[in-house]
């Protein structure tokens, strides 16, 4: 039985490594990128049905890797928008996110919207 | 000595006339100037004789210069009566003051004038002489008749003080034989045209006031002639208990009220209105001036004020970042295992582990992000206070190092320093320099590189230099590295608070040293603390 597989990108290793160890739990594999530019390169290779995207990060932010990411060849899975900044809904929105999540979160709520998200189907 | 002055008949002086040459007649003057005013009324009377009327050419000549005939009513009480209709709506003492002004203005110029072609006329230098010819022409052209008291003391200075009679003044005849009588004395152009001739003969400015007028009530139409400076002191002299003998027995106290004229008041008017308008110009403009840099003070502060909100705000936020996120890491793990244990299952060993060992590096940087915001508290209010002791600087860089060798494998730490190194210090906030210092090194070598921690005497200083071979600070942004909340490279994200240098340089500050940065042309960072060996006082 293969794993659905999630992205998260973010530079903070701390994070990486938790949430790798909650979503294992919850079923899923987990790749990690500290940037946005990493994170361009794994997408073809790893093929997750959902990315869990930081903001604020060295070299490629979330801004700049949810353009080149829409800008790539489809088709597109959902992004969530995981983020410590004050405006978290607010990034989610600029950059048409399917979802946020506001640092510090609940472990319960992160495997909630990855499940519900990670059911759609890929959009083009 | 005459002891009694009451004005003559017309029918008395015309009995009084004998031949011209040996008589004086045409004025009444003290003795001892009676022989220059005998010789004036000789002058004038050949100047008065050749005269000629020729109505068909509209022409009256006399000695070949032109005269023209005024009606006297015409200038004095008509001419009254005529400014008070025109001045109706601002009352009768504003029209008396707007005719006096006229009347007295003009016949002070005139008087100046015929006293200047007159004198010329005739080549009179000295100013009694010059003087003499006046009285004289003035009966001769028809204003008055003068008769100039013994105690007049016409000299050519400021002393110039002149008590005269007008007899047949023009001026109250035309008044009193309409049947009229005014409050104020009314002969103002007598006054003017007297002191116009005499103010011309003297050089001297000079002004008269009828002290008592026949038209006003008075006994006669009496004047006083002296400096405007010095003409008060005479009226006064005359209505009060300090008049002379002479002035008691023979000068009525003045029986009607008198005003001073003032030749050409209205320019003074003018000019004092022109300067007060200038000077109100002016403290407008200055005012305008002054409102404009209080106004440009006010923008550069509300400006200021904008730009440290704005700091502020910034701050805020990237110290929330930075909170939130080893707090998001800490949350985590713990969730995870709890979650674990809700669900009956036991972590495996390694796993529990790695996450408490996480949980205790976030834990350790939440602390340090806490203490620099109390270090930051403490420093705005100047309670960041040292406790210094003799300290041997060695062993806390060798702890420093061993900390840092224990975070990063890409980096080697070397050191160079002696076995030991002693200076009065506070140990702990020395540490928290040094390992400020080298966290840094670390942060801003992103891609590795050697780091080298230096600890050494210079100059009797203990001198410490923390360098790497990272990604340096632009050139433009050197001089800011030590500002409060500052960072070199914040599209990098490599997190902060943009607090720890600055704090540092506060330390070293506090220590009475001193922090620098150099940036070697090779690349890298060399950051140089020197310290006094013993505390300085400031």
């Amino acid at each position: 039985m293969t794993r659905p597989r999630v992205l998260l990108v973010d530079d903070d290793e701390g994070i990486c490594d938790f949430v790798r160890m909650a979503l294992h739990d919850a079923g899923f594999d987990v790749a990690t990128a500290q940037n946005g530019r990493v994170a361009l390169e794994l997408l073809p290779s790893f093929g997750p049905c959902l990315i869990l995207l930081d903001m604020r990060m060295p070299q490629m932010d979330g801004w700049q890797f949810s353009r080149a990411y829409r800008a790539s060849p489809g088709p597109h899975v959902p992004i969530v928008v995981v983020t410590a900044a004050r405006d978290a809904e607010q990034s989610a929105a600029e950059i048409h996110a399917d979802a946020h999540l506001a640092k510090p979160f609940r472990v319960a709520d992160l495997i909630q919207i990855v499940r519900r998200l990670s059911t759609e189907s890929p959009r083009s | 000595m005459r002891t009694r002055r009451e004005p003559r008949s017309r029918k008395r002086i015309a009995a009084r006339r004998r031949p011209a040459a040996r008589v004086l007649k045409t004025v009444r003057v003290p003795a001892p100037v009676e022989p220059v005013f005998l010789r004036a009324q000789q002058h004038v009377a050949r100047y008065f004789r050749d005269k000629t009327e020729d109505p068909e050419v509209g022409t009256i000549s006399i000695s070949g210069e032109r005269y023209i005939l005024l009606r006297a009513a015409s200038m004095s009480v008509e001419f009254f009566d005529l400014v008070t209709s025109l001045y109706e709506d601002k009352g009768p003492q504003a029209a008396r003051g707007v005719a006096s002004n006229l009347l007295f203005d003009l016949a002070h110029a005139i008087g100046k004038a015929d006293a200047r072609a007159f004198q010329q006329r005739l080549g009179l230098k000295d100013p009694i002489e010059k003087l003499s010819a006046g009285p004289i022409h003035f009966s001769y052209s028809g204003w008055a008749f003068v008769d100039i008291f013994p105690e007049s003391r016409p000299s050519a200075d400021e002393n110039y003080y002149l008590i005269y009679d007008h007899p047949f003044s023009f001026e109250s005849d035309a008044w009193l034989k309409r049947g009229r009588s005014s409050e104020l004395p009314v002969c103002v152009m007598n006054a003017g045209y007297s002191s116009g001739w005499c103010e011309e003969s003297f050089g001297l400015p000079l002004v008269a006031v009828e002290i008592e007028c026949l038209a006003a009530g008075g006994k006669h139409c009496r004047f006083i002639m002296a400096p405007p400076s010095r003409i008060e002191e005479h009226l006064a002299r005359l209505g009060g208990d300090g008049s002379s003998r002479a002035s008691r027995r023979r000068t009525a106290r003045p029986s009607t009220p008198f005003s001073i004229p003032e030749f050409f008041q209205r320019k003074r008017l003018e000019d004092e209105l022109r300067q007060s308008h200038e000077s109100l110009e002016r403290r407008v403009e200055e005012r305008t001036a002054e409102l404009t840099r209080t106004n440009e003070l006010l923008r550069r502060e509300v400006a200021d004020r904008k730009r440290a909100e704005e700091v502020r705000d910034e701050f805020l936020s990237v110290a929330a970042h930075e909170l939130k996120t080893p707090m998001t890491s800490l949350r985590g793990f713990a969730q995870v295992l709890l979650g674990q244990l809700d669900r009956n299952e036991m972590p495996d060993p390694q796993r529990l582990s790695h996450a408490l060992r996480a949980i205790d590096r976030q834990s350790e940087k939440l602390a340090v992000l806490v203490s620099q915001l109390l270090d930051i508290s403490r420093l705005e209010a100047g309670r960041l206070v040292l406790e210094r002791t003799a300290t041997d600087v060695v062993p806390i860089v060798e702890s420093v190092v061993a900390n840092a060798r224990a975070r990063t494998s890409r980096h080697p730490v070397e050191v160079h320093a002696p076995a030991t190194l002693s200076a009065v210090v506070d140990p702990l906030r020395l540490e928290q320099v040094l390992t400020n210092l080298v966290d840094n090194a670390i942060k801003y070598s992103p891609d590795g590189g050697a780091i080298r921690v230096e600890a050494g005497h210079s100059k009797g200083h203990l001198r410490l230099v923390v360098a790497d071979r990272g990604i340096g600070v632009p050139p433009e942004h050197r001089g800011r590295i030590f500002d409060r909340f500052y960072q070199a490279h914040p599209e990098q994200r490599l997190g902060g608070m943009g607090l720890g240098l600055y704090i540092s340089r506060q330390i070293v500050d506090l220590h009475g040293g001193r922090m620098e940065a150099e940036f070697p042309p090779t690349g890298g960072t060399r950051v140089i603390v020197t310290l006094p060996p013993e505390p300085v006082t400031t």
